[in-house]
């Protein structure tokens, strides 16, 4: 089988700069996990360009235009299967964009409690009230600043009881996944 | 001393736990900076502990639950002034919870390129 020919349109060099500038300022993310999904986004194409279906009406384009997203990208593309078989299909990216996703939820698939919350409710009261209500009653507390003598030892004690379950989560999470990469 | 009694419940551990797990799975993560969210989210409480609106109110004791939000992180604490002179202030840190945002480019500085009309 032959590999299918992948070609960009030369706006598309300028659109991954607008990308990476963009993305560049945001706070949770910078321009290599940028160039990265860019990356993958376009080798899926290659690889499997006749998966995202044409779209039916985009009067301005003589071809059919497809899209893909990837990440926070949207690629788009033309996919031109073979005539015969010794031609190889061709992959035309006419541009490539990041989307506004309606929500970050859209991105919390690993959330263990899976329930994403908005700025404005969906925020569990109820399972809040009920998982803290009865351990407000006995007095028990993973934290307790009156166990200290001064306040600045409190905070200390509190901030780094703060880090040190954030490491062990996160050292456990490299341990998974050096396991996973390993097996 | 502060005249502030701090007390994290068992529930936070938890989801402090939660958060740092979610977070590190993420290629995009920064688990530095988003612990830095939460230790200033934090602090913002115990600086200003009234300033967020009371929203949700415990059945059994009367006690209302405030948030406040931590970048990435919503914080859900109560806040119980003294109720004789002397006696401290408490702020009960109830959970931390990630929290979604309406648009995932929120925090951008500047309004993005006007891309070029191109009918998706």
């Amino acid at each position: 089988m032959l590999i299918t020919m992948l070609q960009c349109v030369p706006t598309v060099r300028r659109d991954i700069q607008l990308c990476r500038d963009y993305v560049a300022r945001q706070i949770d993310a910078g321009p290599p996990d940028c160039e990265l999904e860019i990356q993958r986004g376009i080798d899926d194409v290659r690889a499997f360009p006749w998966v995202s279906k044409a779209m039916p009406k985009v009067p301005t384009a003589q071809l059919p235009l497809r899209r893909r997203t990837t990440g926070r990208f949207v690629i788009v593309y033309h996919y031109l299967p073979p005539i015969y078989p010794c031609v190889p299909a061709v992959v035309v990216i006419r541009t490539i964009r990041p989307i506004r996703a309606p929500s970050i939820a859209d991105r919390l698939y690993a959330l263990p409690s899976g329930k994403p919350i908005d700025e404005e409710g969906n925020i569990d009261w109820d399972d809040i009230i009920a998982t803290t209500e009865a351990d407000d009653r006995a007095g028990r507390f993973a934290f307790n600043s009156d166990d200290y003598p001064t306040w600045e030892e409190a905070m200390k004690a509190m901030h780094a009881l703060v880090d040190k379950i954030w490491d062990e989560a996160l050292n456990r999470v490299r341990s998974t996944d050096s396991s996973h990469a390993k097996g | 001393m502060s005249d502030l009694l701090i007390h994290h419940m068992p529930r936070v551990r938890r989801d402090i736990d939660e958060c740092a797990d979610f977070v590190g799975r993420q290629s995009w993560g920064k688990p530095q900076d988003r612990i830095a969210d939460i230790h200033r989210g934090l602090n913002a409480i115990y600086a200003h502990p009234q300033l967020r609106p009371e929203e949700v109110q415990r059945p059994e004791s009367g006690l209302w639950l405030r948030r406040r939000r931590a970048a990435q992180f919503v914080i859900i604490y109560a806040y119980i002034p003294a109720t004789e002179p002397g006696r401290p202030n408490i702020v009960s840190i109830r959970a931390v919870r990630h929290g979604s945002v309406a648009d995932v480019f929120e925090g951008v500085r500047e309004r993005a390129f006007d891309w070029p009309s191109f009918d998706l």
